[in-house]
């Protein structure tokens, strides 16, 4: 059991770097007020993803808690009134987006109610856990999470106009930096 | 080294990249250094030239930082792992202008930001001050 929370442990840091580049790639192609939105969203969530795999913890749970829940009512307030379908924001990198700040709004939830049962029984907030957990363990867990982050948030980020508006690939011919002689101009498929 | 999960993460994705940029060679005869449609290496990932040598040189690097100490590890792994988020970042907004030099496909997305999620998230993770191994 503690191999599995050592595991997990860096699970919702890695969901909020996951957040943070969905939002910011959704910024990118927004317009009107959801792009300072969104953009002042993800480079919270990035920012807390990293200081928080750097503290090693959830940090500032309370306030975490109160910021993801604002920003799951406004993200769901943004699709179903419309603003988001009229400032060109997709639905499915939102939800995408959505699924990793309830990620970290769960793990900031864990947090406070084990803080509360720690100052309920009297005990120190913060024991030997750090020192109990398996090197091993997490970074096990820490490939597992980048793996799942990675593929939750590649779709989502091809489905923003970011990623739509990329040079499109999926078609591998062999390209050459000059067309052949007497070849049509543009790709060979 | 064992003690050290910034000298492990290192030294093997290091020499995994400087593979797969050795492989890279052998499915891009042909394809000009920065054509934006590659070959496939292992019929998955599009890569060009200038794609190898990329991969060749994250990969020299990861590799030596991991051999020489776990400090130079963590720093090799943050510096990349950073990098590679932010070139993402900025790609982002850069999207309908860059040209796709690194003839990137989905498959390349998703290995690059798992990489660079697992290489920021090691070097942020493990290993904190004062808590560096020395073996």
């Amino acid at each position: 059991m503690h191999a599995l929370a050592a595991a997990l442990r860096s699970w919702p840091m890695l969901a909020a770097l996951g957040a943070g580049l969905v939002l910011l790639a959704l910024a990118a192609g927004a317009g009107g007020a959801m792009l300072p939105a969104l953009a002042a969203a993800g480079v919270a969530a990035l920012g807390w993803g990293g200081l928080a795999l750097r503290a090693g913890r959830v940090i500032a749970p309370s306030t975490t808690l109160v910021v993801t829940a604002v920003a799951l009512v406004g993200m769901a307030a943004a699709v179903s009134t419309g603003a988001a379908a009229m400032t060109d924001v997709a639905p499915g990198p939102l939800a995408a987006a959505s699924v990793f700040i309830v990620v970290v709004a769960l793990s900031a939830g864990l947090e406070l109610r084990a803080r509360s049962r720690l100052a309920r029984a009297g005990a120190h907030p913060r024991g030997d856990r750090d020192a109990a957990a398996s090197d091993t363990a997490r970074l096990l867990g820490l490939v597992a999470g980048a793996a799942l982050v990675a593929a939750l948030a590649t779709p989502a980020l091809a489905a923003t106009e970011a990623g739509e508006s990329a040079v499109p690939h999926g078609t591998h011919d062999v390209g050459t930096d000059a067309p052949l002689p007497g070849a049509p101009a543009g790709h060979d498929h | 080294m064992r003690n050290s999960p910034n000298r492990i993460v290192a030294t093997v994705f290091g020499a995994v990249y400087v593979l797969v940029g050795l492989l890279g060679f052998a499915v891009t005869g042909g394809v000009g250094f920065f054509a934006t449609e590659g070959g496939l290496l292992l019929g998955v990932f599009a890569v060009n030239p200038f794609h190898n040598v990329a991969h060749l040189l994250i990969g020299a690097a990861l590799l030596i930082g991991g051999i020489v100490s776990a400090t130079a590890a963590k720093a090799v792994n943050a510096t990349v792992g950073a990098a590679y988020l932010l070139l993402g970042i900025v790609g982002f907004f850069l999207a309908g202008t860059a040209a796709n030099i690194l003839a990137l496909n989905t498959a390349d997305h998703f290995l690059h930001l798992a990489s660079a999620i697992v290489l920021l998230g090691v070097a942020l993770g493990f290993e904190r001050s004062g808590r560096v191994a020395t073996a």
